[in-house]
């Protein structure tokens, strides 16, 4: 027997709308309770089979046609619904609500974090260092690593090294974070690993927006948006040094 | 007269999303025909709408117009669908620790694992249309919880406890068919 909260806590790490922090706490909690680790379970079967067998529609070529041919039709309609004010409130009004809602739901949410909250950031870094070795394609070469993702994953991340500042990309290997498949780009600083996850998000570009920072159990994660991809960089070093990191980075990556 | 750029306008912002648009339209009435006619006539209505449409998320946009067309579509066509059973009562069926002594059944997620496609779809349709419409944007459309949250209105947190109880009452039914499957066996 769960609770409510824990259960809209399983359901928002299975959606990946948890941020970093509140996902550690959660493989935490879930490496000590059964009960809690069932009800994922269950719930992580629910996902499993709605993603197998629920398919959007295809709109039929003839509603397409109806659609082309309705919309010619109509002239400019005196009336003029109000749907885009509405639309803005509504939107005020979710932001509003959601910080203003209790305990648990308003700290299981970060809106603002929404294209990058993810379950199990910290999880995958810990993946590459619990692994026999970190790292599936082992080069320092962009033009090997980039390649490989392209192959492996049908996707394009951006990779560059920065050997010279210091962070010397070691290579790349795959994880998995809420069932998709994502590309982890790997660097070492000294004798530490930084993972950088690649979720992809197309359309988001980098928008210059400083990186969103978390401290958990001695890592330091950053995100932030680059062209298609919500990038989220993980290491057991200092958020200042990581802040390094993810300037020179993001420099590198904009003039690649 | 509906103006080129309006068309264009429309032709960029709706014309992409009508297959998100007729997947809402046809859970909501329930079945494809009564979907598409829902997303024609939320079509007109944004089309009508498009000069007022700046930027944002163009898809949340025309979502929102379809859902409070095909609810307004329910209201006078399907009165009885929106007949919503009090929440705390769906709560309480479909209360986490509704699995009681079951609860320790691990292979219970495998079985729900083996659901069909059919199982699922009746189980979905089964569901209350206020959890319905969220599991429905969250699992097809793939949207965001604060996505949904703009295209239905509704605070954040509501969103996020609706879609729990949505599958929970999924997992209930879903885990119930096999119970029963199990007695009968």
């Amino acid at each position: 027997m769960i609770s409510q909260d824990d259960d809209v806590l399983l359901n928002a790490s299975l959606d990946g709308e948890l941020d970093a922090a509140m996902a550690s706490v959660l493989l935490q909690r879930l490496a000590a309770e059964p009960e809690l680790r069932l009800a994922h379970g269950r719930l992580a079967a629910l996902r499993a089979v709605t993603s197998k067998h629920l398919r959007k529609d295809a709109a039929s070529r003839s509603l397409k046609l109806r659609v082309a041919a309705s919309a010619s039709r109509v002239g400019t309609d005196p009336r003029k619904r109000s749907f885009p004010s509405d639309w803005r409130a509504m939107a005020a009004t979710a932001v509003i609500a959601a910080s203003l809602s209790s305990g648990l739901t308003y700290f299981a949410v970060a809106p603002d974090q929404r294209l990058t909250a993810s379950a199990g950031m910290i999880a995958v870094h810990q993946h590459a260092l619990l692994a026999a070795d970190p790292v599936e394609v082992a080069s320092s070469d962009r033009h090997t690593v980039k390649p490989w993702f392209d192959a492996k994953l049908a996707l394009s991340p951006p990779v560059v090294d920065l050997a010279t500042d210091g962070f010397a990309l070691a290579g790349g290997r795959i994880d998995v974070i809420d069932g998709r498949r994502v590309p982890v780009m790997l660097y070492r600083h000294r004798a530490h690993l930084i993972s950088v996850i690649a979720v992809p998000q197309p359309g988001s570009h980098d928008n210059g927006a400083p990186a969103t920072q978390q401290s958990r159990d001695g890592y330091s994660v950053q995100t932030w948006l680059a062209t298609d991809f919500a990038l989220t960089a993980v290491g057991d070093i200092s958020p200042s040094d990581l802040s390094d990191f993810v300037a020179k980075l993001r420099a590198a990556i904009s003039t690649s | 007269m509906a103006s080129d750029q309006q068309r264009r306008r429309f032709d960029e912002v709706v014309l992409p999303h009508l297959d998100d648009a007729l997947s809402l339209a046809r859970w909501l009435t329930g079945n494809i025909a009564d979907g598409e006619d829902v997303v024609q006539d939320a079509c007109i209505k944004a089309f009508n709408a498009i000069g007022s449409f700046r930027d944002g998320n163009p898809r949340a946009w025309l979502l929102a117009i379809v859902r409070n067309t095909a609810f307004s579509w329910l209201r006078k066509n399907r009165p009885r669908a929106l007949i919503v059973t009090d929440d705390d009562a769906v709560f309480e069926a479909a209360a986490p620790g509704g699995f009681e002594g079951n609860s320790q059944l691990s292979p219970e997620a495998s079985l729900i694992a083996k659901t069909t496609a059919q199982a699922l779809h009746a189980a979905i349709a089964a569901l209350p249309i206020t959890f319905r419409e969220i599991l429905v944007l969250r699992e097809i459309d793939e949207f965001s919880y604060r996505d949904i949250a703009e295209v239905t209105g509704l605070p954040i947190g509501t969103v996020m406890s609706r879609l729990s109880r949505a599958r929970a009452l999924l997992v209930d039914r879903l885990g119930a068919t096999h119970r029963k499957q199990q007695g009968a066996a």
